[in-house]
C-alpha cells in the first residue's frame, strides 16, 4: 500500500518558505497567498493557509512537502501541519531584529520534531546581514544542548534547497529518533 | 582480534589495546551501549569477513601511521590546525608550492590563504607527490594582486587529501568524534558522502572503524572527512565514556536508509552517497 512522507519548512514570514518548496516541488504545488497587510515586512503577499507541494516516488509513496504559514496567530496549525512529519527545515531570515528568538519560537513550537534531531536551520540574507554569524547560531543551539546543522543558505538557489534536504535526509538516515544533542 | 561475549563489555576497551579490534558477541535481546563494536550471534561469515577486513585494515594504518607523520601533506595539515593547535609561528606566512600549478601563501595568523587558482587543481594532488614548505615574512605576501581567500577552504581541502594517509597523526583512533559545527558546505567542495559523514557525526561516534561500520562508506572517505573537520576546528574529540545512552538498531538504520534512497531519487538529489 502506498505511504505518505511528509517534510515541514517553516519559519518568520518572508523567510523563503514558499520560495524553497517552489524550488523543489515545481508546478505541483498548491499556495495559499493572499495580500500582505503587515508593513512591517516587505511584500506583497503572504501564506495565509500553507503551501504544498507533492512528488510522487518511483514505489508508488507520495512525498509531501508543507509550509507553515509565518505568523505566530497561525501557531495552533503548526503542530497539526507537522504530525507525523520526517523531519522539518526551519528557515530564518538574519535581516529581522532577532532572529536567534526566531529560531527559538520555531525550535519551541516543533519541539516534538525538534527531539528527533532530522532538523535542519536555513538562514537567509546573512550576505546581507551578517550578524549574527554561524558562530552566534551553534553557540545559541549549543546553549540548548542542541546540535543541529545551520547552513547559510539562499532559497532562489534550488541547489540550496537541495543541499538542504540531502543533509536532512542523511540526518533522518543516520540519527533517526535517537535524538541529536550534546552529551 | 578478540570476540568476547557480552558479560565482557566493560572490558574491551583494554582489549582494544595495542592495535588490537575488540568485539561484543551479541543476541538479539542484549542491550550495549551505543558505538560498541559488535558481532550477532549467530556468527555470519558476511560480518566476519568485515571484521577481519577491519583488522587488516588497522594493521595496515598502524604501520603508515608512522610514515605518515613525516608526510610534506601532514606537515602543512600542522601548520593549518585551528588557531592556538597550529605549529606555525605567530606572523609567520608560508609559500607552498608542488601542490597546485601556482604557489600558494598562507597567513596562518590572518586565516588567510592566496592562491590564483582554484582548488580544484589541489583536489587532483597525488598525496604522494613532493609539496615544499617555505617561511616567508609576512610582509612578502602577494596581498596586491590576488584576493585573501577563507583559510577554511585551504584547511577543508587539505584534510580531505590527507585522508589517504589514514586519521591524522595527533587523533587517537579510538577517541569518540563527533562535529561541533556542520562543515560550510556552500563554501567549501565537497562530496555528497561528506554530508552524509556529517549527519553521522552530528552524534558522537566512537572513533573511525565505528564511523566506517554506521555509514558503510569506505575508511578513506571517513578519514578524509575527519581530517578535513579536525583541520577546520569542526571536530571535538573526547573520552569514550562520552556516548550518548542509546543508538539506533540496523534494522531501523536500513530502512530508514532505504527511505532516504528513495526521497532522494524523488528529489533529484545526487545518489552517490557511498
Amino acid at each position: 500500500m502506498a505511504e505518505e512522507h511528509k517534510i515541514i519548512f517553516t519559519g518568520t514570514m518572508g523567510a523563503g518558505k514558499t520560495t524553497a518548496i517552489s524550488a523543489v516541488a515545481g508546478k505541483s504545488m498548491l499556495r495559499t497567498e493572499a495580500v500582505n497587510t503587515d508593513s512591517s515586512v516587505a511584500k506583497a503577499t503572504t501564506t495565509v493557509g500553507f503551501d504544498y507541494g507533492e512528488i510522487q516516488l518511483p514505489n508508488g509513496d507520495v512525498l509531501r512537502l508543507y509550509g507553515t504559514p509565518g505568523q505566530r496567530r497561525f501557531a495552533f496549525l503548526w503542530r497539526i501541519i507537522a504530525r507525523g512529519a520526517l523531519g522539518i527545515v526551519i528557515l530564518v531570515d538574519n535581516s529581522r531584529p532577532d532572529p536567534l528568538a526566531d529560531l527559538s519560537l520555531y525550535l519551541d513550537s516543533f519541539d516534538d520534531l525538534v527531539k528527533t534531531g532530522v532538523v535542519v536551520i536555513g538562514v537567509g540574507r546573512s550576505e546581507t546581514h551578517p550578524e549574527p554569524s554561524l558562530d552566534a547560531y551553534y553557540q545559541f543551539l549549543e546553549s540548548r544542548q542542541l546540535m543541529l546543522p545551520v547552513f547559510q543558505v539562499d532559497v532562489r538557489e534550488p541547489e540550496h534547497v537541495l543541499m538542504m534536504l540531502d543533509v536532512l535526509l542523511s540526518m533522518l538516515e543516520l540519527t533517526g529518533d535517537e535524538g541529536v544533542t550534546h552529551g | 582480534m578478540i570476540i568476547v561475549g557480552v558479560e565482557m563489555l566493560d572490558r574491551l576497551e583494554d582489549l582494544s589495546q595495542d592495535n588490537r579490534i575488540a568485539v561484543a558477541l551479541v543476541g538479539a535481546a542484549d542491550r550495549v551501549p551505543p558505538g560498541t563494536r559488535t558481532i550477532s550471534w549467530p556468527i555470519r561469515v558476511e560480518a566476519l569477513l568485515d571484521l577481519l577486513k577491519q583488522a587488516e585494515a588497522r594493521q595496515f594504518t598502524s604501520r603508515s601511521r608512522a610514515a605518515a607523520s613525516d608526510s610534506p601533506l601532514v606537515r602543512l595539515a600542522k601548520l593549518l590546525r585551528p588557531a592556538g593547535q597550529s605549529e606555525a609561528p605567530p606572523g609567520d606566512a608560508w609559500r607552498v608550492t608542488g601542490l597546485s600549478r601556482a604557489p600558494i601563501y598562507i597567513a596562518p595568523a590572518r586565516r588567510q590563504f592566496f592562491c590564483t587558482e582554484s582548488l580544484r587543481s589541489v583536489h587532483r594532488f597525488d598525496f604522494r607527490s613532493e609539496i615544499e614548505l617555505t617561511p616567508l615574512p609576512v610582509t612578502e605576501l602577494p596581498l596586491a594582486q590576488e584576493h585573501p581567500k577563507p583559510i577554511v577552504m585551504l584547511q577543508w581541502s587539505i584534510g580531505l587529501l590527507t585522508g589517504a594517509l589514514g586519521p591524522l597523526p595527533w587523533l587517537k583512533t579510538s577517541a569518540t568524534l563527533r562535529l561541533q559545527r556542520f562543515p560550510e558546505f556552500q563554501i567549501l567542495h565537497h562530496e555528497p558522502i561528506h554530508r552524509r559523514l556529517a549527519a553521522a557525526f552530528s552524534r558522537p561516534v566512537a572513533g573511525i572503524d565505528a564511523a566506517v561500520e554506521l555509514t558503510r562508506l569506505d575508511r578513506h572517505a571517513v578519514c578524509s572527512f575527519v581530517n578535513g573537520a579536525e583541520l577546520c576546528g569542526y571536530l571535538r574529540t573526547s573520552d569514550p565514556s562520552d556516548l550518548p545512552a542509546r543508538a539506533p538498531t540496523r534494522t531501523t538504520t536500513g530502512s530508514r536508509r532505504s527511505l532516504a534512497q528513495l526521497l532522494r531519487r524523488a528529489l533529484g538529489i545526487e545518489a552517490s552517497h557511498g
